[in-house]
């Protein structure tokens, strides 16, 4: 090898490794271990009682075997696991809905500016918030319920939509007004991530409509996809609060799910039976999630934000009639979307009889009665869910922190670093039946029901492994030749934190509010988990909401006062909380 | 080395219960404050962190010494089947040869005992090689054959030998296919492809390459090492791609493969592999000096020149501050780069390492050429050739050679068509000039 410097050619050779090869192993040194030490003890208060339960389910009088497993063919095990499945197939096909929304925005772009804030704050609302709207929405009585007089209204009578059969429609609807704006939004952001050479290689093949989906949009978008279904698929089996408070007493049979029936299955002569339901539960959405998350499994990201777009090609601007008829649809669609929220507004200024006995849109008995009969029995409760809310945030961030940067960089065995980050997903998706009961009777042995501190422990916990994920995707999106230098001792790892830092800091963002709201919109863990004394903001609307009928002004005003925070900060922080989820997403 | 670790495992003994000590002591502690604080109703708490504490502590200690203990079991049971194993085989020839072999291989550019060790291999090459070619393979010979070739290996790639050692590495593959030993035949493949490199031919380099990354090597002791050695190799190929290309992206990509081979085999190499080490840095740092990123280079070379100097390897920190020599070229120190280029030609004399002499010659002499002195830069440039045996084959020798050759005499006249090389103009530049002279003079 020959090099020219400076004038002078030089015989230059590199230096190769020879003789006979050196046994061992590359120096890792165990230091770095130590930053998932928290994690280690915070995911053991899920890990053992999960333990417990598979151990549990396998358990008979006699010793262990499968007779716990004749559960399964329970007439009533079998219904409520045929419907958990039905639940999925909605959430498959609320997934393929998203898309095809998000499609249209991303080609009609006047659709979207109006249809993206209607759309995103259904998700910053607790799902019982959601059932309590739509049962307001579809009350049977023609004189209260929105959808009934409207029926009534224009075909002279309508359905008993909270009947038999019926309320599957309420309670698919809820679910969708839900979820749906989180759908369409990943993959909103998704579509806007695709890079501007691919796009005008797209155009100058001429590739259109369908052929340019299955070519370049769909494998594009797999990753996102992943997620989408994964967060959707958990939710539909995780269903629970939605349920209980949107059907019914006396049908809540028929729109039983796997986990409303574990609940109501007595545990104390076979707990086993309960613990086989439960390990049902943990094997589909465990399935679904070590397929569902390819993406989230890459070793190194992609260095830039996917928000980034291009400002050299601008987009091309629809034709006026398009626009137009976008936009029209735009607002429609979004004015129907917020209706839920503007239902419980309105109830909420009705006076609690007002409200009971009339439509939210009549303008007699005005008044803020309902929001302060509900107020006195909430300011305890908001107090109590803010400390929980805020102590599980940090302690997520405080543990979720160091693992993410040990499992990005911190020189774990690459396949120990595969292992592990299996193990956080499957507890991501784990469902509650998995460690709540041993969780409760230990928590119970301990003197420890009823204590916000232990709530909020079981919070973080929960929240860990998807707040690590996320930030492992951030951590791991810097460049290698960096990271490897940082491992060789090199540079300094603030460099290595400083080449993160566009994408950490959204994601960071992300994880603090995303934990934030799902705590303090929690109803199950505070209901199954957090015994009496706890006292979180869901369980006061939920016991409010067992009078429903006579407390509809109430549950309104409970419902829209504890909507306010976790909305307020979706809002103001929606655009950080995509970026920060789609990161290490972008293909 | 051996020795070092060992009186560390001596000295620090206690670190090994370290951890299991801290788990009794948080059980003991923490039990005792339970029933302290029972009184208190506050007593759970202590009991879980408890649980967590001890078990974690526990699990640690599990993680870290159950490996190296299974290892040692293994190790001993080893040595237990060898020694019960009936008497040694007659091949007492190849034997001896094959450990006297790895005390030349271990002493080969070092300090002690350097020199004697090229001695050795100049002296007993042709008898290794009978060895073999004509010994039979089998289970008990076929790691004595192994280690003449890793040290008759080490010899050619030191005097950058690239036909014995492509003839070497086909027997090796031979040998290694015989026993079915397939990290032999990958570590085969990966010193043919050198020898290749070396030649020039670099698609059978990369095609050797490609036959040993697609080999399955049994997970062991030594597939780190191979792997790194793998992985140094790709980098260098890379770098000779790159020379292909004076400019533009073709030679950017080539660096930037190289720059990732070399990052991959640094966080490879095992720990106990200092020369592997070294020859990473060092190559990281030839990254740098192509890519005119001068601080970068000097900061690999330095680390590796020290790193060599702790581990008295003499040939790598020759080849450390021959490198830092070409570093300071690139910084137009030129005073400072012939001082490294000296010392470095002296370290490879030291351990009679003459391709590298020879190398240290070469740029000593061209410096001289362009900065100045024909006629010293011919007696440094023929030294070259005649250590290396002639400067056929070697390009840039062979150019340089031409253009000195004019200037055997010191006071004769340069022909007229030949470039004028700048004449000393200050008295100091004179005086540096005759101690130059008569430093190099025989």
């Amino acid at each position: 090898m020959a090099l020219s410097i400076n004038e002078l050619d030089l015989e230059v050779v590199g230096r190769e490794i020879t003789g006979r090869p050196v046994p061992g192993r590359a120096h890792r040194p165990y230091g770095p271990y130590l930053l998932g030490l928290p994690a280690l003890v915070l995911a053991s208060l899920l890990l053992v009682p999960m333990t417990l339960t598979a151990v549990s389910a396998f358990r008979t009088p006699g010793g262990f075997g499968f007779a716990n497993f004749a559960v399964l063919r329970e007439a009533g095990v079998v219904h409520a696991i045929g419907n958990s499945i039905a639940w999925i197939g909605v959430a498959l096909a609320l997934v393929v809905t998203g898309l095809s929304i998000a499609l249209i925005g991303h080609r009609v772009q006047s659709l979207w500016s109006f249809l993206q804030p209607a759309l995103i704050l259904p998700f910053a609302m607790s799902t019982l918030v959601a059932g309590a709207a739509f049962r307001i929405i579809f009350d049977p009585a023609p004189q209260r319920g929105t959808v009934t007089a409207l029926s009534t209204a224009i075909f002279g009578g309508s359905k008993v939509w909270l009947g038999p059969g019926w309320f599957w429609v309420v309670l698919v609807s809820a679910f969708c007004w839900t979820w749906l704006g989180y759908t369409v939004a990943l993959f909103r952001a998704g579509l806007a991530a695709i890079p501007d050479d691919i796009g005008r290689t797209v155009q100058a093949e001429g590739l259109r409509g369908w052929r340019r989906l299955r070519a370049v949009e769909l494998p594009i978008l797999r990753p996102i996809t992943g997620i989408v279904t994964l967060t959707l698929v958990v939710a539909a089996v995780r269903l629970f609060e939605l349920v209980l408070i949107t059907v019914p007493g006396p049908m809540q049979h028929d729109a039983d799910v796997l986990v409303l029936h574990w609940w109501r299955m007595p545990t104390d002569p076979a707990p086993g039976r309960a613990a086989v339901l439960a390990l049902v539960m943990f094997v589909i959405v465990a399935f679904v999630a070590v397929i569902g998350v390819r993406g989230l499994r890459r070793n190194w990201a992609m260095p830039s934000s996917v928000l980034e777009s291009c400002a050299s090609r601008p987009r091309t601007k629809p034709r006026p009639r398009r626009r137009r008829l976008g936009l029209i649809v735009a607002v429609s669609a979004g004015l129907i979307w917020m209706l839920p929220m503007v239902v419980l507004l309105a109830s909420a200024l009705h006076n609690p009889d007002a409200a009971r006995l009339r439509g939210w849109w009549r303008p007699e008995g005005l008044g803020l009665q309902s929001l302060a009969a509900s107020g006195a029995e909430l300011g305890q409760a908001l107090i109590s869910t803010l400390f929980t809310a805020g102590l599980a945030t940090a302690l997520t961030l405080l543990v979720a922190v160091p693992t993410a940067y040990l499992l990005a960089w911190g020189g774990l065995p690459p396949r120990l670093g595969k292992l592990v980050i299996t193990v956080f997903v499957v507890l991501a998706v784990t469902p509650l039946p998995m460690y709540a009961t041993p969780l409760s009777h230990a928590f119970a042995m301990l003197d420890m029901a009823g204590s916000r501190i232990s709530l909020a422990l079981v919070h973080a916990a929960v929240g860990l492994p998807f707040a690590v994920l996320l930030l492992r995707a951030a951590f791991a999106s810097a460049p290698p030749s960096v990271v490897s230098e940082a491992l060789l001792g090199q540079v300094r790892q603030s460099e290595v934190i400083n080449q993160v830092r566009r994408t950490y800091q959204p994601v960071l963002v992300a994880v603090v509010i995303l934990q934030f709201i799902l705590v303090w919109n929690d109803f199950v863990i505070g209901f199954l988990i957090g015994g009496p004394g706890t006292t979180p903001l869901s369980l006061v609307l939920w016991g409010q909401a067992r009078q429903f009928a006579t407390s509809t002004g109430p549950v309104a005003a409970a419902a829209v006062v504890s909507s306010i925070v976790p909305v307020v900060l979706v809002w103001r922080f929606w655009p950080t909380i995509v970026r920060g989820l789609t990161v290490g997403t972008k293909p | 080395m051996k020795d070092d670790e060992a009186a560390d495992d001596q000295e620090y003994w206690w670190r090994r219960y370290l951890l299991g000590i801290a788990a009794l002591a948080s059980f003991v502690l923490s039990n005792l404050a339970f029933d302290y604080f029972r009184h208190f109703k506050v007593g759970g708490w202590i009991i879980v962190v408890e649980y967590m504490v001890v078990g974690t502590l526990a699990l640690f200690w599990l993680i870290v010494y159950v490996p190296p203990a299974w290892r040692r079991f293994h190790r001993w049971r080893g040595e237990r089947g060898s020694t019960a194993l009936p008497g040694p085989t007659p091949r007492t020839l190849l034997r001896s040869y094959a450990a006297q072999a790895e005390r030349s291989l271990i002493t080969l550019g070092s300090e002690a005992g350097g020199m004697a060790a090229a001695a050795w291999f100049e002296q007993e090459k042709s008898e290794l090689l009978t060895l073999l070619y004509t010994t039979e393979v089998d289970t008990s010979t076929v790691d004595d054959l192994a280690w003449l070739c890793d040290a008759l290996e080490a010899w050619y790639v030191r005097q950058r030998q690239a036909e014995p050692l492509l003839a070497l590495s086909h027997q090796l593959t031979a040998i290694a296919k015989q026993a079915q030993r397939p990290e032999l035949e990958e570590l085969a493949a990966i010193r043919a492809a050198t020898a290749y490199r070396l030649l020039g031919d670099l698609e059978s380099a990369a095609d050797q390459l490609r036959a040993a990354i697609h080999l399955h090597v049994p997970a062991g002791a030594a597939e780190p090492a191979i792997r790194t050695r793998l992985a140094v190799e790709q980098g260098l190929l890379h770098l000779a791609w790159a020379e292909r290309y004076p400019h533009g992206d073709n030679r950017d990509e080539e660096m930037h493969n190289a720059q990732k081979w070399f990052d991959e085999a640094g966080l490879k190499v095992p720990r106990a592999d200092p020369a592997a080490d070294i020859a990473i840095q060092l190559d990281r740092g030839l990254v740098c000096l192509h890519r005119h990123d001068t601080d970068g280079a000097k900061e690999h070379f330095q680390v590796a020149e020290a790193r060599a100097a702790a581990a008295r390897d003499v040939s790598a920190q020759a080849h450390a501050l021959e490198l830092l020599g070409m570093e300071s070229w690139q910084r137009r120190n030129t005073r400072q780069a012939v001082l490294w280029w000296q010392e470095a030609q002296d370290r490879y004399a030291a351990v009679e390492e003459r391709e590298g002499q020879a190398r240290c010659l070469q740029h000593l002499g061209s410096a001289e050429l362009v900065t100045g002195d024909g006629y010293l830069a011919n007696i440094l440039l023929e030294k070259s050739a005649t250590l290396r045996g002639g400067a056929d084959g070697h390009e840039v020798l062979e150019r340089y050679l031409a253009q000195a050759r004019r200037y055997r005499q010191p006071q004769a006249e340069p022909a007229e068509q030949s470039p004028t090389p700048p004449s000393p103009n200050t008295p100091l530049d004179r005086l540096r000039q005759r101690w130059r002279r008569w430093w190099y003079l025989p």
